[in-house]
């Protein structure tokens, strides 16, 4: 019987050898450098509070037909590229809604930040220094706009990231500590969360992301270090992550992103990582150290790839062959990640 | 000696958070004394750890008094660094104070937190004007 046991043990034990490792993620496009051209990402200048200035491209979205927008936080603008990183155009300049609408402002930005496209292609921007999110017309065109500056029903204070599906828009209001929920053409429907560090509360909520089938919805925390899984109607279903380097712990969470499988990857932005995980937050693997700079958003299409806004550039990971390995950081330029320990 | 120690460490004051506070010592009123627009600034050195400042505010509520009487109250949420034109809803039995013409001294007491467990409350007056016409 004993014979037997070893056996059994060692035959499972070369079946787990023989079995196909799970291909690695390489970069298979990389584009973007420092400038205010096209293509180009901006300033890198860095401030506080209202002064305050990105090294890093900002929010980016993949549309139905393949082209992959990217939020331009210094320039004021978004950009789209193909998936390879040709560039296709920009729209937006900069322009300041203090909170007194004018229709002059409606094809400008103030440091925009998260963004999403729903189903028509329709580009919906967090123009966070504004206090508002802009929903536009792929190659620009003003369409619609939801909320505006304040902390009373349907008002938001600095909306960092937007997630869109079907018939909502879900909008995270940083400064309300809260999600707010919005139709499509702007109408508040509702809100949840609040202030705090317990169960279904905000100290930072950063990025959302809605996935497939709009059952779930997970909003990151940058300061708890923590992705929690909420119901569309803000019923907390989970939390995962806790302070740290380890595999499923995090170092200032932003961008939060699901496949098409259904795994959801976040952006670990101070331990320069990408982690994914089941989307009942089991942790599975991680990748893009030594690559990425400042993983601030990501996205990911159809086919499986993923793309990753990082210091003024935008890294396209895959599971195919790759481009060369070629280590491409710069060190010493996350500046924003100076308080945070490491490992 | 370890106790003491670390209620020595406990005493030490995390940097303080002053609050948000009234800018300016003259609010206006809306159109029909609907509202106070009243700036609300959110100082500096309102972190009590190491924080981005991006992501630090003042987030509270305001409340405006007359003689004692609650007049306008309303909520805000400024950035550190920065301070924003807030709209304080006016209670409908208060109105007619505001009217044009009349320049009425308002007491204010705002309350604010930093994000991270820090309270302030600050105090004082203001004069508002309705810049409408009679």
């Amino acid at each position: 019987m004993r014979r037997l046991l070893v056996g059994l043990a060692a035959a499972l034990a070369a079946g787990a050898v023989a079995a196909p490792a799970a291909p690695a993620w390489v970069v298979e496009a990389r584009w973007g450098s420092l400038g205010q051209g096209p293509g180009e990402f901006g300033s890198g200048v860095l401030g506080n509070g209202a002064m305050r200035q990105y090294d890093s491209p900002g929010g980016i979205a993949i549309a139905p037909d393949g082209t992959v927008v990217v939020v331009d936080v210094s320039n004021n603008r978004f950009q789209r590229f193909t998936r390879d990183g040709r560039f296709l155009s920009a729209y937006g300049r900069r322009g300041h809604d203090k909170g007194f609408v004018s229709l002059r402002l409606l094809d400008r930005f103030f440091q925009p930040e998260g963004v999403d496209i729903d189903s028509r292609g329709h580009v919906y921007v967090a123009d966070t220094g504004s206090d508002r999110v802009m929903k536009h017309r792929a190659r620009g065109g003003f369409l619609a706009r939801l909320g505006y500056h304040g902390s009373r029903r349907g008002q938001l204070v600095q909306p960092w990231d937007v997630a869109v599906g079907r018939r909502e828009a879900y909008v995270i209001d940083q400064g309300n500590y809260q999600i707010d929920r919005f139709s499509r053409t702007g109408r508040f429907r509702g809100s949840f969360g609040r202030f705090g560090r317990g169960l279904g509360e905000f100290v930072t909520p950063y990025g959302i992301e809605l996935d497939a089938s709009e059952s779930r919805l997970y909003v990151s925390d940058h300061i708890r270090n923590q992705v929690m899984v909420f119901t569309p109607r803000g019923r907390l279903v989970g939390a995962f992550g806790s302070e740290g380097g380890g595999p499923g712990q995090f170092r200032r969470p932003a961008g939060v992103a699901a496949g098409p499988d259904g795994s959801v990857f976040v952006a670990d932005r101070c331990n320069r990582r990408i982690q994914r995980f089941t989307a009942d937050g089991r942790y599975l693997e991680s990748f893009g150290r030594g690559v990425l700079d400042t993983p601030t958003f990501l996205a990911v299409d159809r086919t499986g790839d993923v793309y990753v806004s990082d210091h003024h550039r935008v890294v396209r990971f895959g599971q195919g062959s790759g481009l060369s390995a070629r280590r491409s950081t710069h060190d010493g330029v996350n500046i924003q990640c100076r308080h945070v320990g490491r490992d | 000696m370890l106790a003491a120690l670390a209620s020595a460490a406990l005493a030490v004051p995390a940097s303080a958070f002053s609050g948000a506070y009234v800018r300016g010592s003259s609010v206006s009123a809306t159109y029909a004394a609907k509202h106070l627009l009243v700036r609300i600034a959110c100082p500096p050195g309102t972190r009590s750890t190491p924080r981005e400042g991006d992501f630090s505010f003042c987030t509270g509520s305001a409340r405006f008094f007359h003689r004692g009487r609650l007049v306008a109250s309303g909520p805000f949420s400024v950035r550190t660094y920065d301070s924003h034109i807030e709209k304080m809803l006016v209670r409908p039995s208060a109105k007619p104070l505001f009217r044009p013409g009349r320049r009425p001294t308002v007491s204010y007491v705002v309350r604010s937190h930093d994000g991270q467990g820090q309270w302030a409350t600050n105090r004082g007056t203001f004069t508002v004007y309705n810049p409408f016409k009679r």
